[in-house]
């Protein structure tokens, strides 16, 4: 970790002043990403560190296996694919991983379906939880794969306003 | 990092070790930041990461928050998000043009 060090003894008294006339610090010195991971290889290593469970990884292949696999219908009779490999970039996500059924549950309570860039769309969810309501989305290519979902703050939902409106339930 | 392939160009950047958890709050249409939650799941100034949709394409440098600290891969210096992004991006597409 470098949270200690000075940006000037990382990087080089000139190219820490250039960084600082740009207004960057050292503030927080650098989070230490890891090296480029695939999605199951961060899992894989998630689980090693204590992070995640096997069992909650397990539970989320079994959905798959038993009901996933052949697609998720959303509300407009659209089946959005998630492959394995979707599934493990979905599940990277803590707040999918703890509960996978999510998946499901966000595109089962898909409510709006809002353009986005190159032919992706938003889906946009709502669906009870264990007496909560819960927002969030999911973005869906143009061949209808679930690229990423997540769960979002209701308040954040007004952010997407300006997004052509293609279908509403 | 994790970026699934150009068949689903969602870039991810974490920090290291990131919070066991954290929250999506929505910055534009295609980028998400993700931030450490509290004790009652409300989140923090403490930033775990961000998402951007669409990377390969990405080109609003100018739009990405303003996070003021600097990211790091294993073995290489710490640069300013948009640098490192944008680096990254031109392995990326050279990887995908390979795949392709």
């Amino acid at each position: 970790m470098g949270y200690e060090r000075s940006l000037a003894e990382i990087v080089g008294t000139d190219e820490a002043r250039r960084w600082w006339e740009r207004g960057v610090t050292q503030r927080e010195l650098p989070p230490i990403a890891s090296g480029a991971e695939s999605p199951r290889e961060r899992i894989e290593r998630l689980i090693r560190e204590g992070k995640m469970t096997r069992e909650a990884v397990d539970r989320a292949e079994y959905l798959w296996y038993e009901r996933w696999q052949r697609g998720i219908q959303m509300p407009n009779g659209e089946v959005v694919s998630i492959s394995l490999d979707d599934l493990y970039h979905l599940l990277v996500d803590n707040r999918i991983w703890r509960k996978p059924e999510r998946i499901e549950r966000i595109l089962h309570g898909v409510y709006e379906l809002r353009a986005t860039r190159e032919g992706r769309r938003r889906a946009l969810s709502r669906w009870d939880e264990e007496g909560q309501s819960l927002v969030g989305y999911a973005i869906i290519s143009g061949d209808s794969h679930a690229w990423t979902m997540h769960i979002i703050a209701e308040r954040d939902l007004r952010k997407y306003r300006d997004e052509e409106l293609l279908w509403s339930q | 990092m994790i970026w699934p392939g150009p068949q689903t160009d969602v870039l991810k950047v974490f920090v290291e070790p990131t919070p066991d958890d954290w929250g999506t709050e929505v910055y534009d249409g295609d980028i998400v930041i993700f931030r450490a939650l509290d004790s009652r799941g409300e989140p923090t100034g403490e930033i775990a990461g961000l998402e951007i949709v669409g990377f390969l394409d990405f080109d609003r440098w100018e739009d990405l928050p303003k996070l003021d600290i600097l990211w790091q891969l294993p073995g290489q210096k710490p640069l300013p998000l948009d640098e490192l992004l944008r680096r990254e991006q031109r392995r990326l597409r050279a990887q995908a043009r390979e795949v392709a």
